[in-house]
């Protein structure tokens, strides 16, 4: 047991944490990001290529998605890089193939930017919220249904989709598709999102893709969906953790500054006690962070309790925390010009997103314990 | 109800023991009461209410408007000033009605603040001129005390007002100030002396927000409506009759002004109002196939908010029921009503969020905002102002006096009265 950065990891988190601090240009998400200087930036580092695992000289897996999430978080980083080259990227390496290959590349490389919306990870979707494919004789795959709430799906040209996918005579087996979202029939409806992102619905109508566009099926799909699943929410948790982190330094600094009766609101040691019940929460919600990100490799029903457990832990501290900072900066807290409101929203959006505490304690509650 | 203790344990009824229930003309009364809101409170009105985005100025004057109509402007204050004379329980149940049926809160400065200090310490010259208006939902007040400088240390305060030749010239700057882009007056602390103890040069006076020399300007608030603002006073000219009572007497004004309200800041009407609009959402979900009555966690977090919304409902009614004989004890019940308020009131909001799922995610214009081009797909219309609705809450910690604050004042009174007993 060993819970050291390697030297690489080291390097990374570095590499990261001193972008941000110097050159990271804190802009609304607006227009096309891949021509975005940021998302340039990452691509150049070979950030967003964090979700393939190491190989070829290449860093990259979910504890190096963790670690970049968590740098993210706390400078206060507004691009998709959770829902596109953490999430996406982690089902992709997963369903292997060249196709697949191929789109990794095409993020890594910052050209695509494609989120997934495969559900499973997210809260309870409807019943009817489902994408039909058929495949049909000549080559082509057809798409019908919809997808809605998607992450970041206002700021992607893609979006990985899990769909319900039909042969001739044959049971609907699922299956995971890249669709690109300037193909005839998709329609697109952006929104802003909690956390002041793009986020969108989907709906195809009679949308015809190569039959290639299948990355995955059956099991295999199932497979790959849930695990990079079980990533994203690992490094969600993370990003979270670098929220709280943030926040943390933002109280701080104003106990220290602000005055009121004549002396820094440091000095009233129930102030003093406040911050030190975020600082508690939060080391204990990045110790849970060990908790998902060493259960990715186990048994299914073992991962996804420890995924669940970790997502309940590190969302009760955030909303601890961020409570907190607003109440601790008084007015300030309430305002969208000081980063603690945007910090606040983004940590409520982080909450919910993959499916929000009850959600998680349910099936955390409904998973058998490890017999060991 | 009656709540008389009786120092023997087996005195009967007619003795005036302690009687747990409401009695055949309080629940007269309540019919009577939801009567009126039947036939006076507007359907559109009660849906922007539910719908948890701010009630509009608009809404506040045409809803303070119909009250003042029935008699029921300002049901707490003096009858001779416009009040109802109803008994204490008849105040809770009109409360309690109100926020059942999605009614605002009526003119919440005016009514509950401004209104009181004018009456009790305005001439009556001053009482002649505002108190009407206030009453008719003519005049909407909001509250100018904080600063940049003088957020929970109030009395370090800044603003000045200089005696000139019929009154006063106030400059200075105010900030938080929820309401002042549609206020039409502000009840204002400002320096008229540089008195040793701080507390002891503050005067109180009403400035009107639509004079020369006055600027509002909003803050973006996270919550994404308009409310709070920054107001700076440029050598505003207040007349002297605008000072509220006497110079330099400020403080104790502005201390009876955030205590003479006991019970509203604990918001039990709208914390239950919500709790009924959760269990409707919940079974609502049932039908779409989305059933998160089914999972236990939320069904235990419903639980135990009832259960503690229970006994904020019971201590609300105790201090209605007070005799006074305690002030200290009321005092100390007063900021812990105001502290659980506003824990149960963010739990009730967290609560509403989690049941929307998805939902929760899209954050759609409020209703002073240009809609969205298109809807998100098959969203649920509960689900719009919800998430705004938490997001405003969050102040409900830090305004009408810090949760610590509030803690400190507990402290002080339990510790001067020294014992649970009061």
């Amino acid at each position: 047991m060993d819970l050291r950065l390697s030297d690489e990891q080291t390097l990374l988190r570095d590499t990261v944490r001193s972008y941000l601090a110097r050159d990271y240009l804190k802009t609304a998400v607006a227009g096309d990001l891949r021509s975005g200087a940021n998302w340039s930036a990452f691509a150049e580092m070979g950030l967003l290529g964090v979700g393939i695992p190491a190989g070829d000289g290449a860093f990259g897996g979910p504890l190096e998605a963790a670690i970049l999430m968590r740098e993210l978080g706390r400078a206060g980083s507004v691009e998709p890089v959770l829902e596109c080259a953490v999430h996406a990227a982690s089902i992709l390496a997963r369903c292997g193939g060249e196709r697949a290959m191929e789109h990794l590349a095409d993020i890594s490389a910052g050209r695509e930017i494609i989120v997934a919306a495969a559900g499973g990870v997210r809260g309870e979707k409807g019943a009817d919220d489902r994408i039909e494919a058929t495949e049909l004789h000549d080559g082509v795959l057809l798409l019908e249904g919809k997808s809605t709430r998607i992450p970041a799906g206002g700021s992607a040209t893609s979006v990985l989709v899990d769909v319900h996918l039909r042969r001739q005579g044959t049971e609907p087996a699922p299956a995971l598709v890249v669709v690109p979202l300037n193909v005839v029939g998709v329609e697109t409806v952006r929104y802003a999102s909690l956390d002041g992102r793009n986020g969108a619905d989907l709906r195809c109508r009679s949308v015809r893709l190569p039959h290639d566009a299948i990355l995955a099926r059956g099991e295999a799909a199932l497979a790959a969906q849930t695990h990079g699943g079980a990533v994203a929410i690992a490094s969600a948790c993370s990003e979270s953790v670098g929220c709280m982190s943030a926040l943390i330094d933002l109280t701080l600094a104003h106990l220290s500054q602000r005055r009121q009766f004549d002396r820094p609101l440091a000095e009233f040691q129930v102030l003093q006690h406040a911050a030190a019940e975020m600082f508690s929460r939060a080391h204990f919600a990045e110790s849970m962070l060990f908790e998902a990100l060493g259960s990715l490799d186990r048994p299914v029903p073992e991962r996804d309790r420890s995924v669940s457990a970790t997502k309940v832990l590190v969302d009760q501290a955030s909303r601890f925390v961020a409570g907190q900072a607003v109440h601790l900066h008084g007015g300030m807290g309430m305002s969208q010009d000081y980063p603690v409101g945007r910090i606040f929203r983004r940590l409520l959006q982080l909450r919910h997103q993959f499916g929000g505490e009850s959600h998680h304690l349910g099936r955390y509650m409904r998973l058998p314990p490890t017999t060991a | 109800m009656e709540w008389r203790y009786s120092l023997s344990s087996f005195a009967t009824q007619e003795d005036g023991f302690v009687d747990l229930t409401f009695g055949p003309q309080e629940d007269a009364f309540r019919a009577e009461v939801r009567k009126f809101f039947a036939e006076h409170l507007p359907v559109d009105l009660a849906r922007r209410q539910r719908s948890g985005f701010l009630t509009t100025s608009e809404d506040m004057r045409a809803w303070q408007r119909a009250l003042f109509t029935r008699g029921w402007g300002a049901p707490a204050w003096p009858v001779r000033y416009g009040g109802t004379g109803w008994s204490p329980v008849q105040r809770y149940i009109f409360d309690d009605e109100t926020g059942a049926h999605d009614a605002p809160d009526p003119s919440p400065v005016g009514i509950n603040l401004v209104g009181p200090v004018i009456y009790s310490f305005g001439s009556e010259a001053m009482k002649g001129r505002y108190l009407d208006a206030i009453l008719r939902g003519e005049s909407l007040f909001c509250q100018g005390f904080t600063e940049p400088g003088a957020g929970s240390d109030l009395a370090g305060l800044n603003t000045e007002a200089i005696p000139c030749a019929d009154g006063f010239l106030i400059s200075g700057s105010k900030v938080w100030i929820s309401d002042a882009h549609f206020a039409d007056l502000m009840i204002c602390l400002a320096r008229t002396s540089k008195a040793a103890k701080p507390q002891a040069g503050l005067s109180m006076f009403i400035v009107s927000l639509s004079g020369p020399g006055v600027t509002v300007r909003p803050i973006r608030s996270i919550n994404g409506e308009r409310v709070i603002n920054e107001v700076f006073l440029d050598e505003v000219r207040v007349a002297q009759e605008d000072l509220v009572g006497e110079i330099n007497q400020g403080w104790s004004y502005t201390k009876f002004l955030l205590t003479h309200e006991r019970t509203r800041n604990a918001s039990i009407p709208r914390i239950k109002r919500d709790l009924t609009l959760v269990r409707q959402l919940a079974n609502a979900r049932d039908a779409t196939g989305r059933n998160p009555i089914g999972d236990p966690h939320c069904l235990y977090r419903l639980a135990q908010l009832e259960i503690d919304v229970a006994a904020l409902d019971w201590a609300v009614l105790r201090a209605f029921l007070s005799d006074g004989t305690s002030p200290t004890r009321d005092a100390a019940v007063a900021s812990a009503l105001k502290i659980r308020g506003s824990e149960l009131l963010l739990q009730v909001s967290e609560l509403k969020m989690e049941l929307l799922g998805d939902d929760v995610l899209p954050f759609l214009p409020g209703p002073q905002d240009p809609p969205c081009e298109t809807a998100p797909i098959d969203y649920d219309e509960a689900s719009h102002g919800v998430t705004s609705q938490y997001l405003y809450r969050r102040a409900s910690t830090i305004f009408g006096g810090t949760n610590d604050i509030q803690r400190g004042l507990i402290w002080r009174n339990v510790n001067a009265a020294g014992s649970f007993e009061g």
